[in-house]
């Protein structure tokens, strides 16, 4: 298996030769390395996409935090740092009962009025709403957050965490085993035309056998063969990938769709093109190997 | 040398090909394998490549004990020999010049060593002049002589032809032979498998001949004394 860097040279040589040589087969098998990486890309963007917009929801959740009305407004003050204090609290924002008042004012509008009375006598508390670094962490943030002297109570809605949560795992889990699944898929059809391709040249293999060639020599120039029609269908799949996410986001933001916000096409590139690289040698490199196999029992 | 010792080979769909046959080349002969088709004389060339294995005796080529082979020592073994066929077996991409380098690039010969050698053997089998053609521009005859500068190229101690002049007019396959011949006298041992009995009646050398997978004739004396 070990190479030399002249049959490296060797090699690369007749890889190269036989990609234009078979001009026809070779731009098939580029084209189904194309479709495959498209699908395969289509599925990547949207995981990618969903867990991004799942983990603004997550982080954007907010936990209210009731202070405590015996509390000096000194001591309700002193509060943020405690409660900053605590592990995966991301930030802490102070609520007074007399801005919510406020806002409760303006959105009433004409009937305002109605609030005139409470100005000297608020029933509203003050509160802290905090956000999580980590969503999962919030039973034991809770519990310590619970301990704080001056924290009369802490409001939250398990439900809603619990459901924002199992849908990110959810995506976590099953985009896993949905990608091997279209990997493998890709490498089958993939491997597939190849096979055509080196069904062709059965003939070419089986001479190199009886010349004394040994299966590795026979593989290599193969294996570069699909590693450049896999390399060039990821580039062109990654062109076509890229070109469309950023068409559909910015028609997506045009429509006026603002309570999510998509991934930048900047941010998703540093996903997409070592993924697909990496994808477009495997997948043109496996399935070389896996169609040169059977003809190489002579 | 090549030893063959008790060897016969029974087909996976029961028929025996070859039953317990025995002999000897030594090295530089020159040796025809004759017999009507379906003699075993084409099962004889291919235990000797390991493209079939014998069910029992023992194969020798050049100390390799061909039978018992992994199947990585293989190509090992196939570097020994030269090996010519019936359908030359060409790669019609390549040319000339290419399918003869091509042999000596599996082999791991330095560039150097292949820009010497191909004009050598092309040369040998005198056809320098088509080193750029494809082998679909030549007639059966140079084909052949393609396919012999090929099986030369690596300077094997044996050549083994598999029919060569099957395919080619009496005229081309004289050449061809008196080309075999020529080789011979520069000292590899040839192995040549023919139904061509005028060729073989002509050239006057050893002479082994097969039917239904037994040694009927060997015309070298005591040879047979070898496995006694």
């Amino acid at each position: 298996m070990a190479m030399k860097i002249r049959e490296l040279n060797y090699f690369s040589k007749e890889a190269t030769k036989n990609v234009f040589s078979n001009g026809w087969m070779s731009l098939a098998s580029v084209f189904t390395v194309i479709v495959s990486l498209l699908i395969f890309g289509v599925f990547l963007v949207l995981t990618i996409n969903l867990n991004y917009i799942a983990g603004q929801f997550e982080s954007d959740y907010e936990i209210i935090l009731i202070v405590d009305e015996n509390c000096s407004p000194e001591q309700t003050e002193a509060l943020k740092a405690q409660i900053e204090s605590v592990e995966y609290v991301k930030t802490a924002t102070f609520d007074s009962k007399t801005t919510r008042l406020q806002a409760l004012k303006e959105g009433m509008g004409d009937n305002a009025s109605l609030f005139d009375g409470y100005d000297e006598n608020n029933p509203l508390r003050d509160w802290y709403k905090v956000t999580l670094s980590d969503l999962e962490q919030t039973d034991s943030v809770v519990s310590q957050l619970e301990q704080i002297q001056g924290i009369a109570k802490v409001r939250l809605n398990k439900e809603t965490i619990d459901k924002l949560l199992s849908a990110t795992s959810l995506i976590a889990r099953n985009s896993i085993w949905i990608m091997i699944a279209l990997g493998l898929i890709s490498i089958f059809i993939i491997s597939n035309t190849i096979k055509l391709a080196v069904f062709s040249r059965a003939k070419e293999i089986n001479i190199m056998k009886f010349v004394g060639a040994t299966d590795w020599f026979i593989r290599w120039p193969f294996i570069i063969e699909g590693v450049i029609i896999g390399l060039s269908g990821a580039i062109f799949s990654l062109l076509i990938i890229c070109f469309a996410y950023s068409g559909i986001v910015s028609s997506l933001s045009s429509l006026g769709i603002s309570f999510v916000s998509f991934k930048p096409l900047s941010d998703m590139t540093g996903y997409l093109i070592p993924t697909f690289i990496v994808m477009g040698i495997v997948l043109g490199g496996i399935g070389s190997l896996i169609s040169v196999r059977k003809h190489l029992n002579v | 040398m090549i030893i063959l010792s008790n060897v016969s080979k029974v087909y996976e769909n029961g028929s025996t090909a070859l039953n317990n046959i025995s002999f000897f080349v030594e090295r530089g002969e020159f040796v025809f394998v004759v017999g009507p088709s379906g003699s075993g004389k084409s099962t004889l060339i291919k235990l000797l490549m390991h493209e079939e294995v014998a069910t029992s005796g023992e194969v020798i080529v050049n100390n390799i004990s061909v039978n018992s082979l992994k199947r990585s020592e293989i190509p090992y073994l196939r570097r020994e020999m030269g090996v010519v066929f019936q359908d030359f077996r060409l790669l019609p991409k390549k040319t000339v010049y290419e399918n003869v380098s091509f042999a000596m690039e599996i082999v791991g010969a330095s560039p150097r060593e292949i820009r010497r050698q191909v004009p050598n053997v092309l040369s040998m089998v005198g056809l320098s002049h088509k080193a750029k053609v494809y082998p679909n521009q030549l007639s059966g005859g140079e084909q052949q002589r393609v396919a012999l500068a090929r099986a030369l190229a690596n300077n094997p101690a044996f050549l083994i032809a598999d029919e060569p002049t099957g395919n080619l007019n009496p005229k081309t396959a004289y050449e061809i032979v008196e080309l075999l011949e020529e080789i011979n006298r520069r000292g590899t041992t040839i192995i040549m498998a023919t139904h061509a009995k005028d060729i073989v009646d002509s050239m006057k050398k050893r002479v082994i001949a097969i039917e239904d997978g037994v040694i009927v004739r060997d015309e070298v004396r005591g040879v047979y004394g070898y496995e006694d």
